[in-house]
Order: C-alpha cells, then sequence, then structure tokens
C-alpha cells in the first residue's frame, strides 16, 4: 500500500504571498500547529499570518523544512530549565549558514519565530544576537545597532557610580 | 567661526548669582531630559527596538554563561554592560533576576566590591545564588554568606578565608545548595549548614581541615544524593574506616577524585574487609598517590563500569604501574584482553597511557610526568599480546621493534612521534615490508617471520619524508599484493599538511 501523501496547507501573509507547505514542515510553528489542530474539517482557504511578510516567512520555511521531522521542545524540557539552566551560545554551522543575513532580516525572523512559536528558531536568533554584543562597549553595542545614548541625568548619575565596578576588571 | 548664543535673561527680578546659576542648572537639566526623551524616540526607530521585552530578556540570558561557574573557561559577559547600553536595555536588565544570581570575582587578584554585591543581591531578588570568591574580605564573604539559605552553589578559594564569618554563616541551614567547593584552608564548624543541606550533590574539598571521624565530616558527605565528590589534600588523612561509611552510603556517586587524601596504613587488605559496591561510579581518578596505595585501594571496590584514572606521585615508575594494573586486572572478576592502548606525551610533561578492552566497562587512564621514552617499559611491563589498537603520539619510539613484532592482531596503528629521530620512522616503515628480513640477526634463521602487523587496515603516521612516504606506498602495495589486504593511510607529510 502507498504511503499517505503529505497533507499540503496554504498559509497568507501579511503582503498577500501565499505558500503551500507539507504539514509536517509548517507544524514546526507550535502557533500553527495548534491551529490545524482545532480545525476539523479540510479547509480549502489558507491561514491567515498577519504578522509575516513573504520575504520573512520563506525564510522561516527554509529552516522549518531543513528541520522537519526533528523532535520539538516539549514544556517538560522547558520548564526543567531553571534559572541555573546551562546555556551556551553555540550554533550548528547550518543555523550559522541560515542565519547570516542583515539586521533588519535577522529581527524580522526573531519576531516572526517568536508570533509562530518556534523555540528553536528563537534561540538561534537570540543567541546571534547575543554573540553579536559578546565584547563589545557599550558604545560598540549602540553602533551596532543604530541606537544612541538616551539616560536621563539622573540615571547618567547611578550609571557613573556603576561604572566603578566595571573600571577596576 | 564661533557665535555668542543668545542667552536668556536670567535676571529681571534681581536674583543673586548662585540664584542665577540654579537656574541655569535647571533649565540645563530641562534639556537633557528632553535631549534624553528625544533620543528615546530616536531608538525606537532602530530595527532591534522591534523586539519584545521577553525577546531582549532571552537575548540577555544567552549572554550570561557558556559554561558553569565551577567549570574551567567560565567567563560570563558581565551584565553590568547592558545596562549602560540605553534606557529600555537597563530597564529591562534590571528586571531579569536571574542576569544578577551570580556573584563572583572575575580574577582572582580583582575582587568583587561590596556595593556590587549589595547590588547584585538586591536585583537577584529571590532567584537561588551561584556565589565564587577568592580570598574573600571578611565584609564581602558576610555579604555573601548572609544569604545561605538562597545559595545554590558556592565556592570558596584562598588561603586566607575569615574563620570567624565562616562559623557564623555556615551554621545555617543551606536549602537549596547542590553545589560545595571549598579550596581553602578553613574548618568548617561543627555545626555546618546546621545538617540542612538535603540537596547538595556535588562536594569539592581541597585543603579543607574536616575530619572525617566527626559528625560533621560523616554528615556532609554522607548523603545518597550526593554525585561528585572531589577530595583534594585533605587534612587530616582519611582513614579508610572512615571512608568506608561514607562510601558504602554513597550509592548515587558518579564521579570520584582523590588527591593525596588516603591515609596509606589504613587502607584495609582487600581480603580482611568486604568490598564496597559502587555501581553508579562512571570515573574515579586517585591522584598524587603511589601506584601500590592506588591499586590497593581499587581493589576494595566494587567498581565494574567505572573509567578509571591513576596519576601517581611525580616519580616516574611505569613499571610499578604496569605490574600493579597487571596484577590488580587478574584479580578482578571479569578480566580482560587489552585490546586498545595508546601512550600519548605531552612534550616536557606527563606522559598518558590510556588501556581499553573493546568493551566500555573496562577503560583506564594512567598519567605519570615522564618525559624519558616510557613507551618501550609500558609495552613491555603489559600483556598486550591480544591488542588490536596502538597509538603512539608524541613519544619516543627508540626501542619498540622488538616489542611490536609480536603483535599479530594490530588492525589500527597510529605513530606521530613528532619529537623522534626520523630514522626510527624510517625503521618503523621498513619493519611493514613483507619483504624485508626481518629475522637476521635471529639464530633460527629458517624461522618464517611475517612483516610488522600483518592484519593491518589502517595506518596513521608520520611526519614523513617524501622519500620514506614513496618507499611506504610501496610496501603498501607489495603487501596488497602478498595478499595481506590494503591498508588505509593517513600520512603526516614533513613540511606540509596530512
Amino acid at each position: 500500500m502507498a504511503a499517505p501523501a503529505t497533507q499540503q496547507i496554504k498559509i497568507r501573509c501579511n503582503d498577500e504571498k501565499e505558500f503551500t507547505v507539507d504539514r509536517d514542515v509548517l507544524e514546526r510553528s507550535v502557533l500553527i500547529k495548534n491551529m490545524l489542530e482545532d480545525v476539523t474539517e479540510q479547509q480549502d482557504a489558507p491561514i491567515p499570518l498577519p504578522n509575516v511578510s513573504g520575504p520573512v516567512m520563506a525564510k522561516v520555511l527554509e529552516y522549518c523544512t531543513h528541520h522537519r521531522g526533528e523532535p520539538l521542545p516539549s514544556a517538560d524540557t522547558e520548564q526543567s530549565q531553571d534559572e541555573t539552566r546551562k546555556r551556551t551560545t553555540d550554533i550548528s554551522e547550518w543555523d550559522q549558514k541560515f542565519i547570516t543575513v542583515d539586521q533588519e532580516m535577522l529581527f524580522e525572523i526573531i519576531l516572526a519565530a517568536n508570533y509562530l512559536d518556534i523555540k528553536s528558531l528563537l534561540d538561534v536568533g537570540c543567541k546571534t544576537v547575543a554573540n553579536m554584543i559578546k565584547g563589545k562597549t557599550p558604545e560598540e553595542i549602540r553602533k551596532l545597532f543604530n541606537i544612541v545614548n538616551d539616560f536621563t541625568p539622573e540615571e547618567e548619575a547611578q550609571i557613573k557610580k556603576e561604572n566603578e565596578w566595571a573600571e577596576d576588571r | 567661526m564661533l557665535v555668542t548664543p543668545d542667552l536668556p535673561q536670567f535676571n529681571p527680578y534681581g536674583l543673586t548669582e548662585n540664584e542665577i546659576r540654579e537656574k541655569i542648572d535647571q533649565e540645563v537639566l530641562q534639556l537633557k531630559e528632553r535631549i534624553s526623551v528625544l533620543n528615546t524616540f530616536r531608538n525606537t526607530l532602530a530595527p532591534v527596538s522591534g523586539l519584545p521585552t521577553e525577546v531582549l530578556s532571552e537575548i540577555f540570558l544567552h549572554l550570561l554563561k557558556d559554561t558553569s561557574i565551577f567549570e574551567i573557561g567560565w567567563n560570563p559577559v558581565d551584565p553590568v554592560t547592558v545596562t549602560r547600553v540605553c534606557r529600555r536595555w537597563r530597564h529591562t536588565a534590571l528586571t531579569i533576576p536571574q542576569l544578577w544570581a551570580t556573584i563572583a570575582d572575575k580574577r582572582s587578584d580583582v575582587p568583587i566590591r561590596i556595593d556590587q554585591i549589595e547590588a547584585y543581591i538586591q536585583r537577584s531578588r529571590t532567584t537561588p545564588l551561584s556565589v565564587h570568591l577568592w580570598n574573600p574580605s571578611a565584609s564581602a564573604l558576610g555579604a555573601c554568606l548572609a544569604h545561605i539559605p538562597r545559595l545554590r552553589k558556592l565556592k570558596l578559594v584562598g588561603d586566607s578565608i575569615d574563620q570567624q564569618v565562616v562559623d557564623e554563616a555556615l551554621a545555617q541551614p543551606a536549602p537549596l545548595l547542590a553545589a560545595l567547593e571549598l579550596e581553602a584552608i578553613i574548618l568548617p564548624p561543627s555545626d555546618l549548614f546546621s545538617g540542612v543541606h538535603p540537596n547538595l550533590r556535588s562536594l569539592l574539598l581541597d585543603k579543607c581541615l574536616l575530619p572525617f571521624s566527626s559528625g560533621v565530616g560523616q554528615s556532609l558527605v554522607s548523603s545518597a544524593k550526593i554525585t561528585r565528590l572531589h577530595l583534594i589534600y585533605h587534612s587530616p588523612l582519611i582513614a579508610a574506616e572512615h571512608f568506608s561509611k561514607i562510601l558504602i552510603s554513597l550509592q548515587n556517586l558518579k564521579e570520584l577524585r582523590l588527591v593525596a587524601s588516603l591515609d596509606h596504613r589504613a587502607i584495609p587488605h582487600p581480603q580482611t574487609l568486604p568490598r564496597i559496591a559502587l555501581h553508579n561510579l562512571e570515573i574515579i581518578k586517585i591522584e598524587e598517590d603511589s601506584c601500590e596505595v592506588s591499586f590497593k585501594f581499587l581493589e576494595w571496590l566494587d567498581i565494574p563500569a567505572a573509567c578509571i584514572s591513576i596519576l601517581p606521585d611525580d616519580r616516574p615508575d611505569w613499571e610499578a604501574l604496569c605490574s600493579g594494573f597487571s596484577t590488580y586486572q587478574q584479580q578482578m572478576p571479569g578480566s580482560f584482553d587489552i585490546r586498545n592502548i595508546s601512550i600519548r606525551g605531552e612534550p616536557g610533561q606527563r606522559t598518558t597511557l590510556n588501556i581499553s578492552s573493546d568493551e566500555f566497562s573496562h577503560r583506564y587512564s594512567f598519567q605519570l610526568k615522564d618525559t624519558n621514552n616510557p613507551a618501550r617499559r609500558i609495552l613491555q611491563h603489559l600483556d598486550i599480546s591480544q591488542v588490536t589498537s596502538i597509538t603512539l603520539d608524541s613519544t619516543p619510539l627508540f626501542g619498540l621493534d622488538s616489542h611490536l613484532l609480536q603483535l599479530d592482531f594490530v588492525e589500527t596503528f597510529t605513530l606521530l612521534p613528532m619529537i623522534t629521530d626520523p630514522e626510527d620512522l624510517e625503521d618503523i616503515v621498513a619493519l611493514l615490508s613483507p619483504d624485508d628480513d626481518h629475522s637476521e640477526d635471529d639464530e633460527d634463521e629458517d624461522d618464517e617471520k611475517l612483516c610488522l602487523f600483518p592484519k593491518l587496515k589502517e595506518l596513521t603516521i608520520g611526519p614523513l619524508e617524501d622519500e620514506l612516504y614513496d618507499m611506504l606506498l610501496e610496501i603498501v602495495a607489495s603487501r596488497e599484493k602478498m595478499g595481506l589486504g590494503s591498508i588505509k593511510l593517513d600520512v603526516v607529510r614533513r613540511g606540509t599538511e596530512s
């Protein structure tokens, strides 16, 4: 008996761009997985994703396709990772290549992963940003992210005091 | 061109100079606040500002550490850095208690400041704390140890730790404490943690003055929950009778490391005391004791699946180590044939000998500070007749040939001597040749003598000169022709890459 064909699901992004994707690929997103579980009857209408644009969704789908079939992190695993959990900023080679994009796209991917609830992709994004911050001074971080010092005089005074902690180091 | 600005009129009502200054300061402050507001608005336009606070928090937590506070190489990013970037980052960082829950001197010579300790304790709110201090002052130690009930990890290092603070602070219950490392000449109080440390799993005592004959010693260590126990230069030395009581209770112990801590005189003869079963042990390291003591201690334990690692004291004594190991190997139930042997030298440092059978359950690692041709002596003193894999890495070769020629089952041979005479390599390569008459010095010239390692399948060798490399290729081809099977070669060429 031939294996049942993989169900294809249609999604529509906020720029009207549509994708037809294998269900198991889309189910890397907990949000979509839950949506699909809630729908009992086969629907032809595409699932609207108002918070994700076409180009970003294309990147997200590239990630989900590469990682299809891998076990999803369970709620238990997340719970067991308490505040002392060992975090690392290691990223696999493929993920590293995948996430080598311009800053705007990087943050868009992180936002999409957060919205679509794709924990592993969110992790890759957060680790990438953490790696960008590592070893830099506050001024270098500001320059990197195009932000400026906006502290109030009161906050400046407090920071000046705290600078003594760092100056000794 | 410099232009004098139009100054506002501050003095229409005859104010004093001080009043004018105050007014100007006020105006400047208001302007600065206005600038701050504008800059905050400017920051909202940056792509990074689109990240929700919970995602920004997650990024900051990734910064926190790559390794545990107790691991070598621990080098967290100081959370203070992110609080100095902009208002939003500061506000976010200050509301993540976990970010502030590790209180540690970054370097042994730069102690953490008291006001920093206090700020971290306050910002971490009720999160369990990890504290790692080198020779802390009484006030720094006191500030941290005042929160013993919140401590999850405590590491104190140094030789001038205030005993009085220790006495007072370490007497409080430590309900969350999971790891305790005391690398300090201190005497833990007799009511250590008031006997309350139900979650203690990892214990390292280095130079710590904790008598195991005392109730506190027994209470601290004898816990079924302990999985990692390191006793280093323990004082007083641990007598076997006390240690046996402790070991019996450590049924979940996975890692045991003893460095010059055993009382030699008190280790019982294996036949006089029942052997102690530690079936969950995964690694046992005995360091800086004599080979005799180490093996005597091992014979006393029933550790079927342990990976034994022995780093004896500094006197090079491979003969004692190998013969001690052979005796141990024969006396233990389930004795095995050595299949894999690896001798690796660190130039000018230690030599490591790894021995294993094909099963994971028999893996042994030994180290000696020996820079003087240990390979020959090691191989002479071990029964390696059944060995199938040999690695000789950065260890001189002199005199190996006669031993190696006896080994008929070797399938994998790695020879990266690095510091040896190239002629030795040439000798080994020549011995691999099936055509060579290796028996010319033998009395019985008629004996059929096979080439070195007739069953060889994988050879990693080098560094070889071009000429020797060509010779090796010819030898490998002629072995194949003579039906000895093909050899997978991995050759390091002199002056080039593999």
